[in-house]
């Protein structure tokens, strides 16, 4: 058992909600997206967010438009889409059950007797 | 040592090291690879070279020259190689992919994004970029289509040019050429292709296009796009288009100071016509160039140089992608075979979805002829009302400076001076300036940055129009009050009861300056001479008495009437007399110092009754000549030009009645004298080869020969000639107004 494909597992799991969260904030292009990860702490590697970009794009949960920009080629903005948003709604909803259940586990009394 | 190469890379210029563009290659090889099953390959690619090129941005930004291997090391290593994605995706692809939005996928990578990713691409700078577009873009060649990507109508010119591998520019410059030679034809073929041909999003497969350049333009771009197409300085295409205005402009300059200063009356020729030519050029590039929007076609724009290298370089890649196309065919096919019968299945909805825009862009190609039509004539007058404000301010200005001893004449005292001055460089300057300003702004394409310089302009010139009301002011205040001045010379009585009047000829050069007013060598500034002013006329009343008289009446206007009498009594006025002949002087004149007041002299003549008085056809010369702004305004009722007294004849003899002036013409002596004084003239200059004129011209320098003649007639006047011949017939023009 890798520990490291373990980690990586957990993150790509809730990768696609923190996505979806940053672009229910508001319309973002992919380095936005990074940068914000980053911040936040979350580290990927970036070569997997370009292909989940797409399917979510593909599977209608996102829209993009391209926005001219400045300093080089135009961008790709995404947006959430209606479905998106039902689709975010859900995610958020089972993130919120598996934090509780997995915090309700995780600190649990050392003794291992539940109160 | 390593070589370092520029590619574009996804519309950015890069400069690389060799050895990691192959890396970088490479990488996106593999990417490829990794992910040829996915739905939407060349989209999830394209995103990666994009944020690789945006971190290569980065790299740059921070003051590298170029990226080195161990930037993109770091880079890929950021981004995870397939390997990397390998164990994780996997499982997650399985999960996004198989879960709720498996039916989804269906729809497939949409066009708009695949002919942007492949447009993006495409564009190439160098040898590295160029085995880029070519290794990244699967571009259907070798049949005809109508270019979807890129179009103006029904993107057949852009087809075409992508099946010749040309310029569509070029392709479009043609077609509309062909569309002027061939009477329309060419449009009917344009049609029947549009409608032939099937539609496919098309890469651009040239090194370099002609844009125009949306951000150096004044009209339309185009000489901004010539200039970025050529790499030469954007105002060589931009003064060859104005190079027939401007030779215009100069010739009229060159013309008008040539009427000003010289006698020269000829023309002088400039080529407008090829203007013409380049004015119809210019607006059929303008229609058929198309704007640089994307920064990726900005680049393309600006393209790479061609040389040798860069073509050698192009051929080698043309050899290595064919080698990766046959490797990759495989892969490509069935992709291909999938994305046809989308295609078949979609074909009825696109094609009605196709119709949609393309009749929309058709409408909005002929607004935007329409408008650019407009835009040109609009911009053409203005400009050209603009060059003619400024010619005539500059016409103002200059004169005015030149003639400045001139406006000394008119402007008196230190505030209408700097009134006059400040008029001058503000109400006048400044309109010129900012005409000047806004010309050149035009020709560098820069627009104006601070409004402050409009406000200043604004400001200034509005003191400038305060100035000039000020100046009229104090000018017309000068116009107040009229008042005259009467002199009565004594005069010797003529011994034969007639008295002649003739009009000296006095030879002022002749330089047509202001109003008819003549000067003294205006040219030589020679301004201690006397200012001359032609507006002398000549009254003939009764005598009261039995001797002739000669009244000579100045007039002036002043400030009040005071100042008026006293520039009317300082009029200089000078006639002579020779026996019967009075010698009238046709200018009065101011003395040096004096300044101009609408002076005006007229000489009265009293005839008493019963006896004669003869006008000599020179006597014309006061009229004509005469300062007509004042015509009509004479208070005093004997000289309004209105007043019902009859015109006297010129060259025949009066005779003074108690009822006003007669024709003594019933007199048989009368008709030969005047025949007399005809003839006279002929035999006394005979070195002459050409007989003077009756009417001698007024403005000729002969003042000799006048001088001469006017001396003698006197003498000869009485002198008998036997010739019966009148060759003479007086025209009615020639009156000189009298009351009687």
């Amino acid at each position: 058992m890798n520990i490291e494909n373990t980690q990586s597992q957990m993150r790509k799991g809730v990768l696609e909600f923190c996505i979806l969260s940053i672009i229910r904030h508001g319309e973002a292009y992919p380095s936005d997206i990074i940068e914000k990860m980053k911040s936040a702490n979350l580290h990927i590697l970036e070569g997997t967010l370009y292909p989940l970009l797409t399917r979510l794009k593909n599977a209608d949960l996102l829209s993009y438009r391209w926005v001219e920009s400045n300093s080089g080629p135009p961008r790709k903005y995404f947006n959430l889409t209606d479905k998106g948003l039902t689709f975010y709604k859900e995610l958020e909803d089972t993130w919120n059950e598996l934090a509780g259940a997995v915090k309700a586990l995780t600190e649990l009394p050392t003794n291992g007797t539940p109160v | 040592m390593k070589k370092v190469i520029n590619i574009n890379f996804q519309g950015r210029v890069i400069p690389i090291e060799e050895s990691a563009f192959e890396t970088l290659k490479q990488y996106i090889d593999s990417l490829r690879r990794y992910f040829a099953a996915e739905e939407g390959r060349e989209e999830i690619i394209n995103d990666i070279q994009d944020r690789i090129g945006e971190l290569f941005n980065d790299c740059l930004k921070t003051g590298a020259t170029c990226v080195t291997d161990g930037d993109l090391e770091k880079i890929i290593n950021n981004m995870g190689r397939p390997e990397d994605f390998e164990a994780a995706e996997n499982s997650f692809a399985e999960q996004v992919g198989g879960g709720q939005t498996g039916g989804a996928f269906g729809g497939g990578a949409s066009g708009g994004s695949y002919s942007r990713s492949n447009a993006s691409g495409g564009g190439s700078t160098d040898k590295g970029d160029n085995r880029d577009s070519r290794a990244f873009g699967y571009e259907p060649r070798g049949r005809l289509y109508r270019n979807d990507a890129d179009k103006v109508l029904g993107g057949v010119c852009s087809g075409l040019a992508n099946y010749l591998k040309i310029d569509p520019a070029i392709v479009r410059i043609l077609f509309v050429l062909m569309v002027f030679g061939s009477f329309g034809a060419a449009v009917l073929v344009y049609f029947i292709l549009w409608i032939v041909l099937p539609t496919q999003s098309l890469e651009t497969n040239v090194k370099k296009r002609l844009f125009r350049n949306p951000d150096d333009r004044l009209l339309g771009g185009v000489c901004g796009g010539i200039a970025a197409y050529l790499n030469i300085e954007v105002w060589i295409p931009r003064l060859i288009f104005a190079a027939p205005f401007i030779l215009g402009i100069v010739g009229w300059i060159a013309r008008g100071i040539f009427y000003m200063f010289t006698d020269y009356h000829g023309y002088f020729t400039v080529g407008t016509g090829f203007g013409g030519t380049l004015t119809v050029i210019y607006i059929i590039l303008w229609a058929v160039v198309p704007e640089a929007r994307s920064a990726s076609e900005k680049l393309e724009m600006r393209g790479a140089k061609i040389d040798l290298e860069s073509i050698k370089a192009t051929v080698q890649e043309e050899i290595q992608s064919l080698k990766d196309k046959a490797v990759k065919a495989g892969g490509e096919m069935s992709q291909r075979a999938q994305a046809f019968g989308e295609e078949l299945k979609s074909g009825g909805s696109r094609f009605a979805k196709e119709a949609g825009p393309a009749a929309r862009r058709t409408g909005s190609g002929a607004a935007r002829a329409i408008g650019m039509l407009f835009k040109i004539i609009f911009l053409g007058i203005t400009a050209l009302i603009a060059f003619c404000v400024l010619m005539v301010l500059l016409a103002v200005l200059f004169a005015t400076i030149g003639a400045h001893n001139l406006a000394d004449l008119f402007v008196v005292g230190f505030w209408p001076h700097f009134f006059l001055w400040s008029t001058l460089a503000l109400f006048i300057g400044i309109p010129a300036i900012a005409i000047v300003h806004w010309f050149i702004r035009m020709m560098v394409g820069r627009k104006s940055q601070n409004s402050y310089l409009r406000y200043i302009f604004a400001t200034l010139w509005i003191l400038g129009l305060v100035s000039a009301i000020c100046l009229a002011a104090t000018i017309f205040n000068t116009y107040r009050e009229q008042n005259d001045y009467t002199d009565k010379p004594a005069i010797t009585q003529p011994s034969n009861n007639r008295i002649v009047v003739r009009v000296k000829n006095e030879s002022y050069r002749y330089r047509g300056w202001w109003w008819g007013i003549h000067l003294d060598n205006v040219m030589e500034n020679d301004f201690d001479n006397n200012l001359h002013v032609f507006n002398v006329r000549m009254n003939v009343t009764q005598s009261p008495d039995a001797d002739y008289h000669v009244e000579v009446l100045k007039q002036s206007f002043g400030t009040d009437p005071n100042a008026a009498a006293d520039n009317a009594q300082r009029i200089q006025y000078t006639f002579t007399q020779d026996d019967s002949v009075l010698y009238l002087s046709r200018t009065l004149e101011l003395q040096p110092n004096d300044h101009f007041h609408g002076q005006a002299v007229r000489v009265n003549v009293l005839v008493p009754i019963g006896k004669h008085i003869y006008l000599d056809q020179s006597a014309d010369r006061l009229e004509g000549h005469n300062w007509r702004v004042f015509k009509n305004k004479w208070d005093n009722n004997r000289w309004d030009e209105d007043d019902d007294g009859n015109d006297l004849e010129l060259e025949m003899d009066y005779v003074m009645t108690k009822d006003g002036l007669v024709l003594a013409d019933e007199k048989p002596e009368h008709r030969e004298r005047k025949e007399k004084t005809e003839k006279s003239e002929q035999p006394e200059q005979p070195e002459k080869p050409e007989a003077p004129d009756r009417g001698d011209a007024p403005d000729t320098a002969k003042s000799h020969d006048h001088q001469y003649r006017y001396h003698e007639q006197p003498a000869k006047h009485k002198a008998d000639s036997t010739d019966n011949s009148v060759s003479a017939v007086l025209s009615p023009g020639y009156r000189i107004s009298c009351t009687l």
